[in-house]
């Protein structure tokens, strides 16, 4: 029976969001997403929805609360073992399952 | 009418149980009494009554036979007689007419204009003799009242307030039975007592005016029901026009039987003439030697017969089997084949098995319902040796407590009594596949045999059981065997049964052998002798007939005055077969079920068929009327689906019209029943045209998230054929000038962006030609017919350079395209390169990671994320080069391509 030593420092949790689309984040850039510092805005509109803009589309989403919040785990290893500790919390993700509008 | 069928009528009537005794009777409303009041309304003329008139519609037709069919039997009943004297007395009998009343009930002798010339003695005898004509009838009144109060309306019978006149008549039945009654509810109900005021009046003789009878008549009348629920017995409620509660008395056939008895000899010594006793004593010797007859009332049943016949017959041994030999040894057969495996005797198992088990550890039952399938696999399994584990309809099929069941039974050892097996029935109803697929597979540790019960065998979830288990069909018995089995029913319920109903129900119960016992059952209940008659409401099966029959039902139009017609419709012969007829149709076509694909094959066929209408008149007005009125019904109900349960019942009446105006009779069509398959060519076409309309609309990239077919279709298609259809008329592109070779260009770069091409084919005579491939030009055509205007040039050396050309500018953006993407790929090569080499072995510097990589899901490198400064300088990479730097959104249609892995956490740790 192994035990996992799960650490965490309630000050230090951030908190993530997670991105769900249905379809793919492309770029012909050659660092690929990481090496862009900006790629798309989300901002959230009046009636509770959340729009992402992306190049010249616009995608309608929503921001759905998880059903079960997910933990980033970060692994430790050393001599005595292997320990993790929580980095950030996932509550909340964008939902994009919209086909996304053109922006003439 | 046969004199038997009188015979029954009477008998009926004296065994029905519905015998009312009067609460105001008092002892000495004596036999005279009777006779007198008997003889009033025997003679009695009211014409208020509505005289001749019988009580329902199906015999009016034959009223008249039927009375002769009565002076026939009583001719042949008359006992010590020579031919003179029975000469005489049926000529008397001739001179009056039995009239019943259709209000009340009552039947009486009316004379013929012929009566003032009989003597007084003839009158007397004609009086008695009339009394018993009289009684007959007035017997199958009574039966038809009693049906009436059993099965419709009780209170319609004291609605017209003649059931208590009704029952002054059945006193002269019951005489003793009221004596009894009487004694007893003289105790109770003394302020009812109504003395009877007739008991001195003479007897009224025919030739008496017709007010003075009918007077008699009426003052005659005394309450012959009870006013009070009885004491004692069972009995039904009914009410009268003033609304008060009646009673009439219910007793069973032992008491009926005896009254029967006492009432005859009383009756044969007071009226003083030997012809009534000796009538009245020959039917009864008559009855008894011909019939053997249980009279079932509702208050004599023993608990034994609540039992349903189906339940209390069913087969036990293998012997008993009804259905057919052959599927029942097959059954038997691959039961035994089990033994080796089950019994460890030697089987006829497959000796290549370790278990020596048949092939097919499965077997699938399949047939009609009611033909006795479970049955069959439950005797077999005794038979066989066997305990038998049902898994039924309304069990828990969720496939693990099947499983659990399932390996339960067949593999293992029972510990003590005999071996199980196991019958799933209507497995055809199982709504998951799971389960199918759990017999169908899981045979392999199987040890016992698993027997399948199914009523369609090509039930889509039966697939995988079919092929893998040995199937059998359950055949209908031939329907004498199936007679012969009811026949046996009924000699052991002793139920008089006639040969020729048996036949005929196992007939039309199509070899059903549980429709047709409860159909005998329910009718031993209503009436003492199964014939025809008895059977003819209830039987007919509610029978989902394959399509093609109902077509053909509904195109060919019986010939309703022959004989087989009446047995096989077991309908009536004359006006009202035809309406049986179309009852019978619109059952059909109910059970049938898909009125749209009736409707369409109908439609479809109607007029190909060789009905007569010389002048079109009928068909029009069928087109005009009918074929309108269902169309409109089937819009309605398409829109709005919450309406086919109210209206779309109506779309059955026009199938019905259309076999009034199309039907042929029976044997006179030649003309061919095609299926009807217009609406699957459409729905071909159609779908065909969308695929060529949605390949336009995805064609250019630019469009492509702006247009959808219907705009194609609409706004788009004809313009761009217009577009595509130039004048160009020379075939060499080195001849090629100015304005031609303009319109060329411009054409097939339209053809390029349209994504469209032309392909060159043989055509059905082997001749090269040039298609269009998306084909677009076919949308525009007309069914197979050519477009009306050529859509581009026709010609074929035209459309070979158009080809060519097409190629070229293929090719030539296609060689641009592969530099392009060569160009990108090395780029981001080179990138990746740099990042492995300089920054990766910086941020990993610790030795027990840099040997080892990470790897993603698909074994493929990952390149962990570039520290800040890595990331600073891919900045700068990526600024130095803007044009390349373009994110965008890949919206996926309709599917996900997203991986769900399970992880253990042994990969974790």
């Amino acid at each position: 029976m192994s035990q996992i030593e799960i650490r965490y420092e309630k000050a230090r949790l951030k908190e993530f969001c997670l991105l769900e689309a249905q379809g793919s984040l492309e770029t012909d850039s050659p660092g690929g997403l990481r090496g862009q510092p900006q790629f798309a805005e989300i901002e959230r509109q009046a009636n509770g929805q959340v729009m992402m803009k992306i190049g010249v589309h616009r995608v309608q989403g929503t921001l759905v609360k998880l059903k079960k919040p997910l933990a980033v785990l970060k692994k430790h290893s050393t001599e005595d073992g292997t320990s993790y500790s929580i980095d950030a919390i996932v509550k909340e993700k964008f939902l994009f399952k919209l086909r996304p509008d053109v922006v003439l | 009418m046969p004199s038997d069928e009188t015979d029954k009528l009477l008998f009926e009537t004296l065994g029905s149980s519905l015998l009312a005794s009067t609460s105001a009777k008092q002892e000495a409303n004596t036999a005279s009494n009777d006779e007198k009041m008997d003889t009033d309304d025997i003679f009695a003329d009211e014409p208020a009554h509505g005289l001749t008139l019988l009580p329902t519609a199906e015999y009016s037709d034959d009223s008249m036979s039927e009375d002769e069919g009565i002076f026939s039997s009583l001719n042949s009943l008359l006992p010590s007689t020579r031919d003179e004297e029975k000469e005489q007395q049926l000529g008397r009998f001739r001179d009056m007419r039995v009239v019943s009343d259709v209000e009340t009930g009552e039947a009486r002798l009316e004379r013929s204009e012929g009566d003032g010339q009989l003597s007084l003695a003839d009158k007397e005898d004609a009086v008695n003799q009339g009394r018993m004509i009289a009684n007959l009838t007035k017997l199958r009144s009574i039966r038809e009242r009693k049906r009436d109060v059993n099965m419709l309306s009780l209170s319609k019978i004291a609605e017209v307030d003649a059931a208590e006149r009704f029952n002054v008549y059945q006193q002269a039945i019951q005489r003793q039975a009221q004596l009894d009654a009487a004694a007893e509810l003289n105790k109770r109900h003394k302020a009812d007592h109504t003395p009877s005021d007739n008991t001195t009046k003479d007897i009224a003789i025919p030739d008496q005016t017709a007010g003075s009878s009918s007077k008699a008549a009426d003052t005659a009348e005394t309450k012959v029901m009870y006013e009070l629920p009885p004491a004692r017995g069972e009995f039904i409620t009914a009410r009268n026009s003033n609304g008060k509660a009646r009673y009439f008395g219910i007793l069973n056939a032992a008491q009926m039987e005896a009254r029967m008895n006492r009432m005859a000899s009383t009756d044969g010594e007071r009226a003083g003439t030997t012809t009534i006793n000796s009538i009245v004593s020959k039917i009864e010797s008559t009855l008894d030697a011909n019939m053997e007859v249980t009279v079932q009332s509702n208050s004599s049943q023993g608990s034994g017969d609540n039992e349903l016949w189906v339940d209390k017959y069913r087969a036990r041994a293998f012997v008993d089997l009804v259905s057919d030999e052959r599927t029942n040894r097959a059954v038997l057969q691959w039961l035994k084949a089990w033994d080796w495996c089950v019994f460890g005797r030697p089987g006829s198992g497959d000796t290549r098995d370790q278990w020596h088990r048949p092939q097919q550890r499965v077997l699938l039952l399949s047939g009609p319902p009611g033909l006795g399938k479970t049955t069959l696999a439950h005797v077999a399994a005794r038979h066989a040796g066997y305990d038998v584990v049902e898994i039924n309809a309304s069990d828990d099929r969720t496939a693990a407590k099947v499983r659990e069941r399932v390996t339960g039974v067949t593999q293992a050892h029972a510990v003590r009594g005999r071996p199980q097996m196991l019958v799933v029935d209507e497995i055809d109803g199982a709504a998951n596949s799971d389960f199918v697929a759990l017999l169908a597979k899981g045979a392999r540790a199987q040890r016992r045999p698993i027997i399948c019960i199914c009523n369609n065998a090509y039930a889509a979830v039966l697939r995988p059981l079919r092929q893998s288990a040995l199937c059998l069909t359950v055949a209908a018995p031939p329907a004498a065997r199936l007679a012969q089995r009811l026949a046996d029913v009924c000699t052991h319920e002793r139920v008089a049964a006639d040969q020729w109903a048996l036949l005929e129900l196992a007939r039309s119960s199509e070899g059903d052998m549980r429709a047709s016992l409860n159909a005998l059952q329910l009718a031993s209940r209503r009436c003492h002798r199964i014939d025809t008659d008895a059977l003819r409401d209830g039987s007919a099966k509610d029978v989902q007939r394959p399509l093609f029959s109902v077509w053909a039902m509904l195109f060919t139009r019986p010939d309703t005055t022959s004989r087989a017609f009446a047995q096989s419709a077991l309908g009536k012969r004359g006006p009202g077969a035809a309406r049986g007829y179309a009852a019978q149709l619109l059952q059909c076509v109910r059970a049938a079920g898909e009125t749209d694909r009736l409707m369409q094959g109908c439609f479809e066929n109607y007029l190909r068929m060789d009905f007569r209408d010389l002048t079109h008149t009928r068909v029009t007005k069928l087109c005009t009327d009918w074929l309108e009125f269902d169309d409109s019904i089937d819009a309605a109900c398409r829109r709005n689906p919450a309406l086919l349960d109210t209206i779309g019942d109506y779309r059955h009446y026009a199938l019905l019209a259309i076999h009034r105006t199309c039907s042929t009779p029976l044997g006179l069509s030649r003309a061919e029943f095609a299926y009807p398959h217009s609406e699957f060519d459409a729905f071909q076409a159609r779908t065909a045209a969308q695929a060529v309309l949605l390949s336009l609309a995805r064609a250019p990239r630019c469009l492509r998230s702006l247009t959808t077919a219907s705009h194609v279709a609409q706004h788009l298609l004809h313009p761009l054929l217009l577009i595509l259809s130039p004048q160009l008329i020379t075939s060499n592109r080195h001849l090629l000038r100015g304005a031609e070779e303009d319109r060329l260009l411009r054409l097939v770069h339209i053809m390029d962006a349209w994504r469209l091409s032309l392909v060159q084919e043989r055509d059905m005579t082997g001749q090269l030609i040039f298609r269009l491939e998306p084909p677009i030009d076919r949308l525009y055509a007309f069914g197979s017919r050519r477009p009306q205007q050529p859509i581009l040039p026709m010609r074929y050396p035209v459309r070979q350079l158009i080809a060519q050309e097409i190629e070229h500018v293929r090719r030539a953006r296609y060689a641009i395209d592969i530099e392009d993407a060569n160009s990108r790929e090395s780029a981001a090569r080179k990138h990746i390169d740099r990042l492995r080499t300089d920054q990766l072995p910086q941020v990993h510097a610790s030795a027990s990671s840099a040997t080892k990589k990470a790897r993603d899901f698909f074994g493929r490198v990952i390149t962990k994320p570039a520290n800040n400064k890595a990331s600073s300088e891919s900045e700068n990479t990526s600024s130095s080069q803007p044009a390349n730097n373009r994110v965008w959104f890949h919206f996926f249609e309709g599917f996900s391509n997203a991986v769900r892995k399970p992880t253990q956490m042994s990969e974790i740790l």
